[in-house]
């Protein structure tokens, strides 16, 4: 009863970063920090799409974890999962549709609309929520549950709807990956998942850059969601040491400076930095690329972010649950705000391209990141 | 804001419209709010900042549940001092709470009234509104129009008549405008006035009416002498409140001054009411014994007898109407008629509410509105869930077969509030017709193997 309570309770503020966590809920995030997926091993996201003169949530694929199952079944950034084992996935207030079938065709006969209605009944009868459906693509199948499910996706750009079969299963991505390009002239790292490893794993491959002694850096933070702000901060000690991550504006005018703490002169990064950026760089990963703009000298290259730089606090409840609040929104060191608006890029490149986008980081990495 | 508490326990036992879970459109507590429970995520979420409330134990996940109150006011506490937005709401975020609460118990029918809905109950069950009394109704070019200025109020003594359009209320343009909007704007409290512009079919100017509001009363009851030869009435109850009981009273007078000798009560599509309404009319038709059965929560049973001081009216062959959105004190009616045996039940299988909801006002304005018992009919039969089937099933056909049946090609053409096309309303003449003798019963066979076959 005290769950339902709250649930309705955090939810009646509308603010889709505010809300109630079960106890198993609450684990996925604890886990993710881990660096442990669940589920499909994708980083999913609700996005609201306008359909006809309402306004629809979709569950987006933001990113499917390199090697996870979502990636092995060939799911891509940006799919739309519009079915799961062929039930609809409905947004959250399912009965809009029908009220608008109902003010559309108020003029029209009423018998076609009848039939109309009680197709559009049956679709939500059969139909899966949203949150229900981001549950279940996030959570492991229980004992008795069949693993596998068949999602109805269409892809960004296409409308011709795609069934893929996913595994659910535990899953731990590679947090970074690292290469060269540009016969060795340019280092590349892709951030997968911002766990607590993946500041140590980004440390040691810009060691083995330095080594390589590569001219300049693209740092790819293409699809890349969500993230804890401790992470966050030692990922960025290589490149900001010592400087303004952020300004945190808080309730009652508050203002909060996030510094981000000193690295070692050997730990430092000096050269060159390109910054990969897509609509699918969400959250903190925005909050760094601003701050690798507007306080290292980084070029962002790509398309502009999500534009969700909101801080959020989890309070943990006695019982294993807890509730996530909005507590705060991230401005720049200088006070730019991007919340709403996503972070704009210094070079824009369609994200239909994707070799296109890597390619233009690389060139302008290996030009000392300066046209 | 004062924290809400739980004001003395009214002794009136309600039982709560049901429609709002009946039909497919209307409001459900249940749909909206269970898929708001859980609103929106957006982007996977992980903690930026970790914090605690209450007890700090890091062996977490006691079996202990989370203390209501105490987690309640610790979260609002936080909202209140840190939650970064639009400001806290703190008795929107209250509802909500005392809304989810209640969804916990899986129960449609124990639900949350703000003071907006309160008030509308309320003005339901007592049977009144102030304003107007026009009845209004969208048109095919989506136009709003007085359907009707209903009979005694201040819109028929104005002269606002049947197919009057509204431009204007107050001035105010209404085009493009909701209907429920446009109600809105008419309502408003007795003694104060409301001016209405307004288009008359064969008039070039707009007429100007300014009315006076009042007190009006709904009209509970639609009465008619279907058939004037062999004297068949037919009385129509919307629903069970404070004054459906005397506008049936009178409705029945009024058949009975043109000799009614057979009757057709008409309780479909009603979603029931008021407890009381349902033993009032009840006694009309039932000598004695209990109207219905109320059983407490400890099984104790407690029977609503007959009230014999309804039983000013004589006794004619009856056929009561019913359809699966005939529900609670519909139920409690046709329940009691079908189990004495005093009518016959014609049409489909009820709704299936068999429960009790007492209102506990808040100091606020709002409501909760409890369920507190259950019912069973006089033979002690509880028809939860399952309804009550007819002695006769006869099913509405869709539209589309009204069409092929009476060669209606153009659905612009079909008027299916025309009585020919209410094949339930036709079979029940036929049932009373029967009772009365003038009929065969070899009617009422074919009727029955007909409903059989369909099954």
């Amino acid at each position: 009863m005290t769950y339902d309570s709250l649930k309705a309770m955090l939810a009646s503020l509308e603010d889709p970063n505010t809300r109630f966590l079960e106890p198993a809920q609450r684990k996925l995030v604890t886990d993710a920090a881990e660096g442990k997926y669940h589920g499909i091993g994708a980083i999913l996201g609700i996005k609201r799409v306008p359909s006809g003169k309402i306004m629809e949530e979709h569950l987006i694929v933001i990113a499917p974890l390199k090697g996870g199952p979502a990636d092995q079944a060939g799911l891509k950034p940006g799919d739309d999962i519009v079915k799961i084992d062929g039930r609809d996935v409905l947004p959250l207030h399912p009965y809009q549709r029908a009220e608008e079938m109902v003010k559309e065709e108020r003029t029209k006969n009423s018998l076609e609309l009848r039939k109309d209605l009680e197709a559009e009944r049956k679709r939500i009868e059969n139909g899966i929520g949203i949150l229900d459906a981001e549950d279940l693509l996030t959570s492991d199948p229980g004992e008795n549950e069949k693993k596998e499910v068949e999602l109805t996706v269409i892809r960004q750009g296409s409308t011709k709807e795609l069934k893929l079969k996913v595994v659910r299963q535990p899953f731990s991505p590679i947090p970074v990956e690292s290469s060269t390009f540009e016969n060795g002239t340019v280092g590349y790292i892709k951030v997968n998942c911002i766990a607590r490893n993946t500041a140590e794993k980004l440390a040691n491959a810009l060691k083995n850059l330095q080594s390589d002694n590569v001219k300049g850096l693209v740092l790819d933070l293409r699809n890349l969601a969500g993230g804890e702000i401790n992470s966050i901060l030692k990922i960025a000690k290589p490149f900001l040491s010592g400087k303004i991550m952020a300004i945190e504006m808080k309730s009652r005018g508050r203002r909060e400076q996030i510094r981000v703490p000193a690295a070692s002169t050997s730990e430092q990064w000096t050269k060159p930095v390109v910054v990969l950026v897509n609509s699918w760089t969400a959250r903190m990963p925005e909050v760094l690329a601003a701050a690798l703009k507007e306080n290292a000298g980084a070029q962002l290259v790509g398309e502009k972010t999500y534009g969700d730089l909101s801080a959020i606090t989890i309070i943990d409840l006695a019982d294993g649950s807890a509730v996530a609040m909005t507590t705060g929104a991230f401005l720049t060191g200088k006070g730019g705000n991007y919340n709403g608006k996503g972070v704009p890029v210094d070079v824009e490149v369609a994200s239909a391209k994707d070799d296109l986008q890597l390619k233009t980081a690389l060139r302008l990495a290996a030009k000392g990141g300066r046209d | 804001m004062k924290r809400l508490h739980l004001d003395v326990l009214i002794p009136v036992v309600f039982l709560l419209f049901a429609a709002f879970i009946i039909g497919f459109l209307a409001p459900d507590v249940r749909a909206s709010g269970g898929d708001f429970e859980k609103l929106m995520t957006s982007l996977q979420l992980l903690p930026q900042r970790l914090e605690e409330i209450g007890e700090s134990s890091n062996e977490s996940s006691s079996d202990k549940p989370l203390p209501i109150i105490e987690t309640y006011s610790a979260v609002m506490e936080r909202l209140k001092a840190d939650y970064y937005g639009k400001e806290i709401d703190e008795r929107k975020v209250t509802y909500a709470a005392i809304r989810g609460m209640l969804l916990a118990l899986g129960d449609p029918f124990t639900r949350f009234l703000d003071p907006d809905e309160y008030k509308k109950m309320r003005e339901e069950n007592e049977g009144n509104f102030q304003g107007i009394g026009a009845q209004l109704d969208t048109n095919s070019k989506g136009e709003v129009y007085i359907k009707e200025p209903l009979p005694g109020t201040p819109a028929e003594r104005a002269d606002v008549r049947k197919n009057d359009v509204i431009i204007a209320v107050d001035d105010k343009p209404i085009k493009g405008m909701d209907i429920q909007d446009v109600v809105k704007l008419i309502r408003g409290p007795k003694d104060t006035k409301v001016k209405l512009t307004l288009k008359r079919p064969g008039h070039s100017k707009p007429l100007v009416k300014i009315i006076t509001r009042s007190v009006v009363q709904f009209r509970m009851v639609k009465w008619q002498m279907l058939d004037d030869k062999n004297k068949i009435g037919y009385i129509r109850l919307y629903q069970f409140n404070e004054k459906s009981d005397e506008q049936f009273d009178d409705a029945l007078t009024e058949l009975e001054k043109r000799h009614v000798k057979g009757l057709i009560l008409d309780l479909r599509s009603n979603p029931g009411g008021l407890l009381q309404a349902a033993v009032d009319i009840g006694s009309r038709f039932i000598e004695s014994g209990p109207v219905v059965i109320i059983q407490e929560r400890g099984g104790q049973r407690n029977p609503l007898y007959v009230e014999q001081e309804k039983h000013n009216h004589k006794r004619y062959p009856l056929v009561v109407l019913v359809d699966k959105s005939s529900a609670s004190a519909s139920e409690i009616v046709s329940g009691a008629i079908k189990d004495v045996g005093v009518g016959t039940l014609v049409g489909t299988n009820t709704f299936g509410k068999g429960r009790v909801q007492t209102i506990m006002p808040l100091q606020d304005g709002s409501a909760v509105a409890i369920t507190t018992a259950k019912y069973l009919t006089p033979k002690g039969t509880d028809i939860h869930k399952k309804g009550i089937e007819p002695d006769i099933v006869v099913e509405q056909p869709d539209p589309e077969t009204i069409m092929a049946k009476f060669g209606i090609k153009d659905t612009d053409k079909l008027d299916l509030s025309d009585p020919k096309y209410d094949i339930q309303l036709n079979k029940a003449m036929d049932v009373l017709k029967v009772k009365m003798g003038i009929l065969p019963k070899s009617v009422l066979e074919k009727m029955q193997k007909a409903a059989k076959a369909l099954k």
